[in-house]
């Protein structure tokens, strides 16, 4: 079974009438892509909804109508919701097309439709285009895809908790039902079924056979005590089933109670996680405060880093000058000492150096130098100014006063952590709120209430389960003394007492083959189970030095380490891994088959197992639907390599709060 | 599970158990539950069933008569 197409009108946050066409099973897989809380569960729900009449919220409670309405469309005024499934059918018997439709709409003259009962259902249904009786849908669902086992093909994160008390010690009760379906799915109540209703018509025989019995002196008084033991076993039995009945019953009140119970442990560990992420806000708004204490006193400074290239060109060019400046006044001095020297000398007519007389030639060619050096000591002057030699120092001094204060990385670096605080108290107050959000979901009272009651419950489920260990009891015993008085009566030869001899005979032995059949199945499914999660685990699994995985009394499963022992501690993803491996296995061994429609299955993924597990989700059914946000897959790198099994890809829009739409992706090309 | 697994299994214990009982009567017991194994009205099944065991009481009756 496939389903071609979900036409929506006005479910959740899809205003008006809505469509996503899912292929025509020429490739497997179908991609809705979206980000949270724009509708990816509001689909999964549509189909849930449009088959078995309930959507869920996301602890898993029905939601009521009023809330599956969009909220633009209720605005308005409509106060109608439908959801229309057309699913297509391949068999022995040929191909089929039916179309299912699901409508609530507010019961005429109801003004303020809010709960539930201001509300009225009708469903239609098609096959091949005729229009068959509405009567026929709950059986006609009950083949395509029974409720019971719908929690294997629509696969949401409750699933996954599901699976994760199926390994759980002490989670027994929480897995009851899971494991209920997953026996359910393999085909056992096929065998139970098989034993009892081979049982009932024993019975019936038997009844037969007393009734013969009283016609026969021999056999009368046998027949007698075999009626009052008959009459007996039945209203044992009829008292068992009450037992049954009422364990039931409790047990139903115990699930629904463990929901309640569900969210108080959440909510504990919400309360906590509130506690701990309202310390975190109060621990960053203490560093915002010191990184703005930070950036106050840099900012001061950092005019100095801002002037810094303009400073640095003028103290370059001073610097020079200055240079330039005291090299001359160097010279100038020099110049001036020698001048001075070769003056004395011919002033006294002798060399300063040696004190020998100076020869006329000698005393001619001093008197050039002098000459050379008043002109040096003239060209020098302007130059060699040491006012303003001075001058510039001071104002070198000044300048370099005023140097780069080397602020302006440590101000980045301040800005940058005032952005990392900005962007963590974002996602701290978002987290936060959704917390809270849930958080005043919660009544205390309700939950006291539920504490209490379950653990009342709790004790009678334990006195009911005694009374109905005794009534088994009872019944066994009754059932061996019928079993003595029937021989007595089986004595009786005549030819329709013979017959009713053989017939029960035979249903003696179908009912031991039957209950046989029961243990022999549950072990060989048991067995195949894990084989198959075995080797799907290996397939998606990027550890491959595990030895495999074993299942458990409740299907539950454990990683098996290299040695064979256990893993204790299972992180999230490997919670994940494991889930859609047991997953896996069921739909190849499931009775039925059926589009596999799965909510956010790699939010607990690494990057290596979403690879691994995005090649194997399209072999585990005809149709795999995959509900997946950009955090979970990058379209193009998870992508390619699977791209020629994609049939279609969708995207929500969600042009605001109260809407969303889906449009067409436009295809990947082929890797 | 196929319709023959059940009916694979049945055939096993059968032989086991009850080598008399005839290989047909549990291929059918075993199609009539796996085809009503979803279904809560238990009716049906138990009818068909009961009209395979009388068919298979006739059988031995005539096998006895022979």
């Amino acid at each position: 079974m496939i389903i071609e197409r979900i036409d929506m009108e006005n479910f959740g946050p899809y205003y008006g009438h809505q469509h996503l066409e899912l292929g025509t099973s020429q490739h497997p897989l179908v991609i809705v892509h979206g980000q949270n809380m724009t509708g990816k569960t509001s689909v999964l729900n549509a189909v849930r909804w449009a088959l078995y009449g309930v959507a869920k919220d996301r602890f898993g409670g029905p939601l009521p109508t009023r809330e599956l309405i969009n909220y633009d469309a209720f605005d308005e005024g409509q106060r109608r919701v439908s959801v229309r499934l057309t699913i297509r059918t391949s068999g022995e018997e040929g191909s089929a097309q039916y179309v299912l439709r699901r409508q609530r709409q507010a019961k005429r003259g109801v003004v303020d439709a809010e709960s539930d009962t201001d509300f009225e259902e009708f469903v239609d249904i098609e096959r091949d285009g005729d229009v068959l009786t509405p009567n026929a849908f709950p059986e006609l669902v009950g083949t395509l895809l029974p409720d019971g086992i719908s929690r294997f093909f629509l696969f949401d994160g409750e699933l996954l908790n599901e699976y994760e008390e199926l390994v759980r010690e002490g989670g027994e009760r929480e897995a009851r039902g899971v494991k209920e379906a997953i026996e359910m799915i393999l085909g056992l109540p096929a065998a139970k079924r098989g034993r009892d209703d081979v049982r009932a018509l024993k019975d019936e025989v038997s009844r037969r056979l007393q009734r013969e019995a009283r016609k026969d002196r021999t056999a009368k008084a046998a027949g007698e005590e075999l009626e009052r033991l008959l009459a007996r076993k039945g209203q044992v039995e009829q008292d068992r089933d009450a037992l049954k009945a009422q364990l039931r019953e409790v047990q139903q009140r115990l699930r629904v109670l463990d929901e309640g119970l569900k969210q108080y442990e959440e909510s504990r560990e919400d309360a906590g996680l509130k506690e701990s992420l309202e310390q975190q806000l109060s621990d960053l708004a203490k560093r915002r405060a010191r990184a703005m204490e930070d950036r106050r006193v840099l900012v001061k400074e950092l005019w100095r880093d801002i002037l810094a290239p303009r400073l640095n060109g003028e103290t370059r060019r001073l610097e020079e000058e200055r240079g330039r400046r005291e090299d001359a006044l160097h010279r100038l001095r020099a110049a001036e000492v020698e001048q001075g020297r070769l003056e004395g000398s011919i002033r006294e007519g002798r060399c300063s150096h040696c004190g020998q007389t100076l020869p006329d030639e000698i005393r001619a060619r001093t008197r050039a130098e002098i000459q050379e050096l008043h002109k040096e000591i003239e060209d020098l002057k302007p130059l060699a100014d040491s006012d303003r030699v001075q001058e510039l120092a001071g104002t070198l001094r000044q300048l370099r006063a005023v140097a780069p204060a080397g602020k302006v990385d440590a101000v980045r670096l301040t800005e940058r952590n005032l952005d990392e605080i900005n962007l963590s108290e974002y996602r701290l107050r978002q987290d936060l709120d959704r917390v809270k959000d849930r958080l005043s979901r919660i009544d205390t009272e309700d939950l006291l209430r539920y504490d209490r009651e379950a653990k009342q419950l709790e004790a009678l489920r334990g006195e009911i389960g005694g009374k109905l260990r005794d009534a088994e009891k009872d019944a066994d015993a009754i059932t061996t003394e019928i079993d003595r008085q029937q021989r007595i009566v089986l004595q009786n030869d005549s030819p329709v007492f013979h017959r009713l001899k053989v017939e029960l005979a035979i249903l003696e032995g179908l009912e031991a083959i039957f209950a046989r059949a029961v243990d022999e199945l549950t072990n060989e499914l048991r067995v195949e189970v894990e084989r198959n999660a075995t080797e799907i685990f290996k397939e998606l699994t990027t550890d491959q030095t595990y030895a495999g995985l074993q299942i458990n009394e409740n299907y539950g499963l454990s990683i098996l380490r290299h040695d064979r022992v256990p893993v204790g501690q299972r992180s999230a993803g490997a919670e994940q891994v494991v889930a859609l491996s047991l997953l896996g296995a069921l739909n190849r061994m499931a009775t039925k088959r059926g589009p596999v429609i799965m909510d956010t299955p790699f939010g607990r993924l690494d990057r290596s197992h979403r690879a691994n597990i995005m090649r194997f989700v399209p072999t585990m059914a005809d149709q795999v639907v995959l509900l997946v946000h950009d955090g979970e897959i990058d379209r193009v790198r998870d992508l390619k390599d699977i791209v020629a099994q994609v049939d279609a890809e969708y995207r929500i829009e969600h042009p605001s709060s109260t809407r969303s739409d889906i449009v067409p992706e436009a295809a990947l090309t082929h890797a | 599970m196929s319709e023959d697994r059940l009916a694979r299994i049945l055939e096993r214990c059968r032989t086991e158990l009850h080598p008399e009982m005839s290989a047909r009567l549990i291929a059918d017991a075993a199609g009539i539950q796996n085809r009503n194994q979803f279904s809560d009205d238990r009716a049906p099944a138990k009818r068909e069933m009961r009209e395979l065991v009388h068919a298979e009481l006739t059988r031995r009756m005539v096998e006895e008569g022979e």
